[in-house]
């Protein structure tokens, strides 16, 4: 099927952020680095995974003459002191770590300064995994739980075939919108038929915990649900009402793709259309200013 | 566009619906506008970093190479120093060979001059050696110049003999001479002496010759003097119907002068005249409690003794019969009795290993001769009784010497002895009768048999008995026959048997007849048998006795015969009834 020449989408797939990756000064030493080794920049995709960048970063610092020979499992990244989950997409972990409200005035932080670390990996707060098969494993198990909370099976996954599995993630690392969209596209339409349950996550700020809950896209009436009903039958607290509220940037919004969706978006639209390339609809509510 | 499938609920939210989607196109133009704010920055400096990892790249390797060059410089240089003072390779090789030639050149000159060092020594050897040899070579000049003086002096020496050996030579020419002549001589001499001694051949023939003649007519004239006897004794007989005992007969030779012929046969000094054999017994005595083994005439006659297994010996007077004395001492049984020569002793063999000599007189006894290990069977004086012979069952046959006392000779003699007899006076020559049925003839001097005669006897010879004229000796044996042996020649003469003679007992004795014309033999049914020797032909049987004869005895006066059985009975027989 011929990938959908949708803007939206195009747009979501070609959404980028400049990245400052800095070695950290006392592993820098450590590690063998004679001089003060310069940070590396990389303009990273949203929808891409830090894992699928380690080995340029290790390459680029091995240049500067760092003496690392460990594996690339080894390398893990951190925001201030708090270790990035790589199995999340790095425009998650953006919109998540540097809890940036689009519709302040305040300049973005750009580019994101990330620090590498070579040593030291925190086993108690990361999984450690082979750099590229584990993401790619991961990423397939996401779309997979989509899947089955679209379907309540995961039939339609695994009824394509071993080409478009892996057509799929060779789509998202080879940043090819019509490979990777062709295959999910069937995924995503899902026949038409409307999907058992939503496939989203939400995220909060300080290390809450993630809530994934069933989310059916039709009320008890069949009427759809649109984004914000979705927002305040999870978090009614922080959520009032479905509807926008005048003083927007005084109470909490939801931040995806680094944009405030509008909460009169239908949840199903939503999810076909503003979904990440791994089927989730993954939204990190912000507090207010 | 997509759009939902199912109808939206809201009516608010159709209307806003183109709207959201248009707000969502405008938020995300936004949002990248400042997101990729930095884009060029990144691509620029991604592109930077590259080129700078291409020219650390290059540097490095630009690195590399120069330290690879300044090594290499720095082996040049130093090869360059090396070259500087070793010169090039091609020099050092030079260098090194010619340094090698100088080497071997100079083991060369220590060789030579080693070699030199040698030569000068055995230059030095070899004068030593020259000055001795030339010494020897004037110590043998001497030499050859002695000798060949001492070699003229010999040549003179030899030429010196040379001429005496001429001398000599012509000497012994003469003298060869001299023998030839002597020899022709010689030869004529031998001839003479060949026809002397044909001639003395011839004349001892003729005197051969006429003493055989003589000897015939000797011959003639003895065999008609016989003759005559008989004729004469037939004719006493026949007159006076007795038998004459002729007691006081002298042992001189009757020359008869009717023939004319001088009887010069020799014969024995014992021998008597003309005999009669006695048919009468005169006397039957029995004496003894045990067996008789043995009986013997004495040597004049008057009286005859008897051995017996009662261990006694009993002399008798021969006329009477009377038993004069009973001599005992011996331990066991009497085997052989004999009277010496002068009639003075007695010796009795006996079974218990000895013999006994008695005095006849004082009937003591006066010598035991103890040293067999066997049974004694015979025992004999010799003729002038300085001896006593002695023959037993331990095989020998001892020499007893009557005035040592001991024996002076053991004789071995091969088988148990049954009988031995001295065939001469002293008793030099024995011959003895042995188990083994062979007939020995000793030499006691050297203690040597002389003679063995083998196969005359079919069984062990019993008794030996020596003829009066000493030429023949008589054998009985238990093979029923007696044979008379002569002494010169050793031939069987005659062989004796008669139909119903058989020797009784291992220790038969038999005898001669004082004149020697008759054999005497008691048999194992008590005849005595007769044999005329001359006739060679049994004369006569008397029967009286019962049990076996043990041993005949004819007295030496010729009248009368003595014999005794194994039942202890003693017959004398004379010439005819008293």
């Amino acid at each position: 099927m011929t990938a959908p020449q949708n803007p939206i989408t195009r747009a979501i797939w070609d959404g980028t952020l400049p990245i400052k990756f800095s070695l950290d000064s006392t592993e820098a030493a450590a590690l063998g680095a004679k001089a003060i080794v310069e940070p590396y920049f990389i303009e990273a995709p949203r929808c891409s995974y830090f894992p699928l960048w380690t080995s340029q970063i290790r390459k680029y610092f091995v240049d500067m003459a760092l003496n690392f020979i460990g594996d690339d499992a080894e390398i893990w990244y951190d925001v201030d002191g708090t270790p990035l989950k790589w199995h999340y997409p790095i425009g998650l972990l953006y919109d998540l770590h540097t809890g940036y409200r689009p519709d302040s005035n305040s300049p973005p932080p750009l580019p994101w300064p990330v620090t590498v670390h070579f040593k030291n990996f925190p086993a108690d707060k990361l999984i450690k995994a082979q750099a590229i098969d584990a993401t790619q494993d991961f990423f397939m198990s996401m779309i997979k739980e989509a899947d089955f909370l679209r379907n309540g099976s995961t039939k339609k996954v695994m009824n394509l075939s071993k080409n478009d599995q892996t057509q799929l993630w060779d789509g998202l690392w080879s940043k090819n919108y019509d490979r990777f969209w062709s295959v999910n596209y069937r995924l995503v339409i899902n026949d038409g038929q409307m999907p058992k349950h939503v496939p989203m996550r939400i995220y909060l700020p300080d290390n809450c915990p993630v809530i994934q809950e069933p989310i059916s896209p039709v009320d008890e009436n069949g009427n759809q649900l649109t984004l914000g009903d979705v927002l305040h039958q999870v978090l009614p607290e922080l959520f009032p009402s479905p509807l926008p509220s005048e003083n927007a940037s005084a109470f909490p919004v939801p931040v995806i793709h680094g944009i405030i969706p509008q909460l009169e978006i239908p949840i199903v639209w939503a999810s076909q259309n503003l979904c990440y390339p791994d089927n989730f609809l993954h939204i990190v509510v912000l507090l207010g200013i | 566009m997509f759009s939902p499938t199912a109808p939206s609920g809201s009516a608010i939210n159709n209307v806003a619906a183109g709207n959201w989607q248009g707000d969502l196109v405008v938020k995300l133009l936004l949002r990248d506008r400042r997101e990729k704010a930095f884009k060029d920055f990144v691509e620029s400096y991604n592109s930077l970093v590259q080129k700078l990892g291409k020219f650390a790249d290059r540097n490095a390797e630009l690195e590399l190479s120069e330290k690879s060059a300044t090594e290499k410089s720095a082996s040049l240089s130093r090869e360059i120093e090396i070259l500087k003072e070793q010169g090039s390779p091609i020099n050092q090789k030079r260098t090194a060979e010619l340094e090698q030639q100088i080497q071997s050149l100079k083991e060369e000159r220590a060789e030579l001059y080693k070699t030199q060092g040698t030569n000068a020594q055995r230059l030095l050897d070899v004068n030593d050696m020259l000055r001795n040899h030339e010494e020897t070579a004037k110590k043998n000049k001497e030499e050859i110049q002695r000798l060949t003086e001492a070699n003229q002096t010999l040549t003179n020496k030899v030429d010196l003999q040379a001429q005496v050996l001429r001398e000599k030579d012509v000497t012994i020419q003469l003298l060869q001479d001299e023998v030839a002549t002597l020899q022709l001589e010689l030869g004529k001499i031998d001839e003479r002496m060949k026809d002397l001694e044909k001639e003395n051949g011839q004349l001892l023939q003729r005197w051969l010759k006429k003493m055989n003649e003589e000897a015939e007519r000797m011959n003639e004239a003895n065999l008609f003097y016989e003759s005559a006897l008989e004729v004469h004794a037939k004719a006493l007989e026949f007159q006076s119907g007795v038998v004459i005992v002729d007691k006081e007969f002298t042992p001189k030779p009757v020359t008869f002068t009717e023939s004319g012929i001088g009887s010069t046969r020799t014969r024995s000094r014992s021998s008597a005249g003309p005999v009669i054999i006695p048919l009468a017994v005169a006397k039957k005595l029995t004496p003894h409690d045990g067996e008789i083994h043995t009986i013997q005439s004495s040597a004049d006659g008057s009286m005859f003794a008897t051995g017996s297994a009662d261990k006694t010996i009993k002399i008798f007077d021969a006329t009477t019969g009377q038993t004069k004395q009973s001599l005992s001492g011996s331990i066991q049984s009497i085997m052989h009795v004999s009277f010496n020569s002068s009639n003075d002793m007695i010796a009795g063999a006996s079974n218990d290993n000895a013999a006994r000599l008695w005095h006849l007189k004082t009937g003591r006894i006066r010598l035991t001769l103890t040293g067999h290990v066997g049974k004694v069977y015979s025992s004999r004086f010799n003729g002038d009784s300085s001896k006593v012979i002695t023959g037993s069952h331990d095989r020998t046959i001892k020499v007893w010497d009557l005035q040592k006392g001991y024996c002076i000779r053991t004789i071995f003699s091969f088988s148990s002895c049954n009988d031995v007899v001295p065939l001469d006076e002293e008793g030099t020559t024995l011959v003895s009768g042995h188990l083994d049925n062979n007939l020995r003839f000793w030499d006691v001097r050297s203690g040597k048999d002389i003679k063995e005669l083998t196969g005359i006897h079919l069984g062990q010879i019993t008794s030996v008995s020596v003829s009066p004229d000493g030429s023949k000796v008589l054998t009985n044996s238990r093979d029923n026959t007696l044979k008379l042996v002569d002494l010169r020649t050793y031939d069987v003469e005659q062989t004796l048997h008669a139909d119903g003679y058989k020797t009784g007992a291992n220790w038969s004795k038999s005898c001669f007849s004082p004149d020697g014309r008759y054999v005497a033999a008691g048999s194992l049914d008590g005849t005595i048998f007769y044999w005329n020797i001359q006739k060679s032909k049994l004369e006569k049987t008397a029967k009286e006795h019962n049990a076996l004869v043990c041993g005949v005895s004819w007295s030496p006066q010729g009248g009368q015969v003595f014999s005794a059985d194994k039942d202890r009975t003693v017959c004398i027989w004379a010439g005819g009834l008293r």
